[in-house]
C-alpha cells in the first residue's frame, strides 16, 4: 500500500469518533438509551426541532408507498412506524442534509433503494416493511459519511472504481481495508439500531453474512441491485453488483415475481422527484 | 408459479387505489397511463393529476384524477407545492430525456461485469423488456384476456421453486 493510502486509511478510521450527528440527534440517542423515557417524551423532543420534524414528515409523506400510510405528526409516526423507523428517519435526515447539490445522485440512489426494498417487502408479504424501507434508505450511509467528511479522497475512490471498472467496495478494500458498510456499522451501533435494520444495512453486499435478519438483508441486497440496474440516482458504482444465489432462493424470486417488482419499481421511480425530499 | 392471472399481476398485497374498486381498472390506471412529475409552473389547466397532491403532513389538497383548473393551480402555488404528478407527458426545460436506445445502451454497460451469471442475465433481460415496453405489454395481455392467455414460456421457464422466507 502506498503512503497516501495509509494516510487515507487513518483518516477514515478517525471518522469513527467524529461528532457527525447534530445536537438534537445526540440528545435523542441519550433519551433512547434511558429505559424510563416514554415514546411520547421522545416524540415531543423531536417535534421541538421543527425543521427536522418537518423534513421527517415530508420524507415519509412523499414516498408513503412502501410505508404504512400518511403521517401527520412525529407522535403518529412513532405509533404507526415504530421507534426504530423514526430513529432511522431522523438519522438519515441529519446525515443527508449535509449532502451538497452535486451529491444529490447519492440521495436519489438511497431513496430509490428504500422504495425498491419497500416494494419487494410488500410483494413477498414481509410484515416489517417499514423497517426494511428505512434499512434501504440507510444502506449507503457510510458512503455519505465518507464523502461529506473526506470529499476529495472519496471522490478518488469513486473515480478509480469507474476508471478500472471495479466495484467501489473492492476499491475501498484495497485502499482503506474498510468499506462503507463498516462505517455504516459504526453508525448503526452508535445509534443502537436493531439488528433487523443493522444487518440489511451492513450486509447489503454480502447477504450470506446476516445471522438474524436474513430475509430483510436479502431484500435490501436485491433492492440495491435493482435500483442500480434501473439507473436511478448515482450510487457511485456504474456497475450492477451480482445477486447472491441464496438471497434469490430466500425471497422465492421467480421470473414472474421479478417482473412484477420491476414494473412496480418503474411506476414509483418514474414519478419520484427527489427535489421534493431534500428541500 | 400460478398460471392463471388471478390474483392480478400486482401481487396479493396490493390494494386497489382509493376510488378504484375494480382491480383491473386500477391496474390499467397504474400501468397504461403515463405519469410524470413536473414543476408546478409547467402545469396547465386541463391536465389530469395522476397522484394526490398532499401537503407535508399528508393532507390531500387535490385528489388524483382531478382535471386541473386555474383555481387549483393558484391554490397549489399559494400552498408552495413545488411539483405535481400528471398523466400528460411534458417536456421539462433543461432536462434531457434519454432515448429508449440510449437507455438500453447504458443498461447493457451496467450489466457488463455480471452477465455471465444466469440470475443477473434474467434481471438484465427484465429491465430490457421494461425499457423497450414489452414488459408492460405482457401485463396488458394478462389484464385484458386472462382466460385466453396461455402461460408465456418466457415467464415460466427455468423458475426455481419459491422457498418461503
Amino acid at each position: 500500500m502506498n503512503p497516501s493510502s495509509l494516510e487515507l486509511k487513518r483518516k477514515v478510521q478517525r471518522l469513527q469518533s467524529l461528532p457527525t450527528l447534530p445536537g438534537i440527534v445526540q440528545k435523542i440517542s441519550q433519551l433512547v438509551d434511558n429505559p424510563n423515557v416514554s415514546t411520547a417524551k421522545i416524540g415531543e423532543e423531536i417535534s421541538k426541532d421543527q425543521v427536522l420534524s418537518a423534513k421527517v414528515l415530508k420524507l415519509v409523506n412523499s414516498s408513503f408507498y412502501g410505508l404504512s400510510g400518511r403521517i401527520s405528526s412525529i407522535n403518529q409516526a412513532l405509533v404507526l412506524l415504530g421507534f426504530n423507523v423514526v430513529k432511522g428517519l431522523v438519522l438519515s435526515t441529519s446525515v443527508f442534509e449535509k449532502l451538497t447539490r452535486e451529491m444529490i445522485g447519492f440521495y436519489e440512489h438511497s431513496l430509490g433503494c428504500a422504495i425498491a426494498a419497500g416494494i419487494i417487502a410488500k410483494e413477498i408479504g414481509h410484515p416489517d416493511k417499514d423497517e426494511i424501507w428505512i434499512a434501504g434508505l440507510l444502506h449507503d450511509i457510510g458512503k455519505v459519511i465518507m464523502w461529506v467528511n473526506l470529499p476529495d479522497d472519496f471522490a478518488e475512490i469513486v473515480d478509480e472504481a469507474k476508471r478500472t471498472r471495479q466495484f467501489i467496495t473492492d476499491v475501498e478494500k484495497e485502499h482503506l481495508s474498510i468499506t462503507h458498510t463498516d462505517v455504516a456499522d459504526w453508525l448503526a451501533t452508535k445509534w443502537h439500531l436493531p439488528i433487523s435494520v443493522r444487518e440489511p444495512m451492513i450486509y447489503h453486499h454480502s447477504p450470506s453474512r446476516a445471522k438474524t435478519a436474513k430475509v430483510q438483508t436479502a431484500i435490501v441486497h436485491l433492492a440495491n441491485i435493482l435500483v442500480n440496474a434501473y439507473g436511478f440516482g448515482q450510487s457511485g458504482d456504474d456497475l450492477v453488483p451480482p445477486l447472491d444465489d441464496q438471497s434469490a432462493k430466500l425471497l422465492g424470486l421467480t421470473d414472474r415475481l421479478l417482473d412484477e417488482i420491476i414494473l412496480r419499481l418503474d411506476e414509483e421511480l418514474s414519478v419520484t422527484n427527489t427535489e421534493d425530499y431534500l428541500g | 408459479m400460478p398460471n392463471d392471472f388471478s390474483p392480478a399481476p400486482l401481487g396479493k398485497n396490493c390494494p386497489a387505489p382509493p376510488g378504484f374498486s375494480d382491480f383491473n381498472q386500477a391496474i390499467r390506471r397504474i400501468y397504461f397511463s403515463t405519469m410524470q412529475a413536473i414543476p408546478l409552473d409547467l402545469a396547465k389547466p386541463g391536465m389530469t393529476l395522476a397522484r394526490d397532491v398532499a401537503n407535508a403532513i399528508g393532507i390531500v389538497l387535490v385528489p388524483a384524477g382531478a382535471t386541473l383548473t386555474d383555481a387549483h393551480l393558484e391554490r397549489l402555488a399559494k400552498m408552495e407545492v413545488a411539483s405535481i404528478i400528471v398523466s400528460e407527458s411534458v417536456d421539462i426545460p433543461g432536462k434531457v430525456r434519454l432515448t429508449p436506445e440510449q437507455r438500453l445502451e447504458r443498461l447493457t454497460d451496467r450489466f457488463s461485469r455480471v452477465n455471465d451469471r444466469p440470475e443477473m442475465a434474467k434481471i438484465h433481460d427484465a429491465f430490457r423488456r421494461l425499457f423497450d415496453g414489452s414488459l408492460k405489454r405482457s401485463i396488458e395481455i394478462a389484464v385484458t384476456t386472462p382466460s385466453e392467455l396461455s402461460p408465456s414460456p418466457e415467464l415460466t421457464e427455468e423458475n426455481h421453486e419459491p422457498l418461503k422466507p
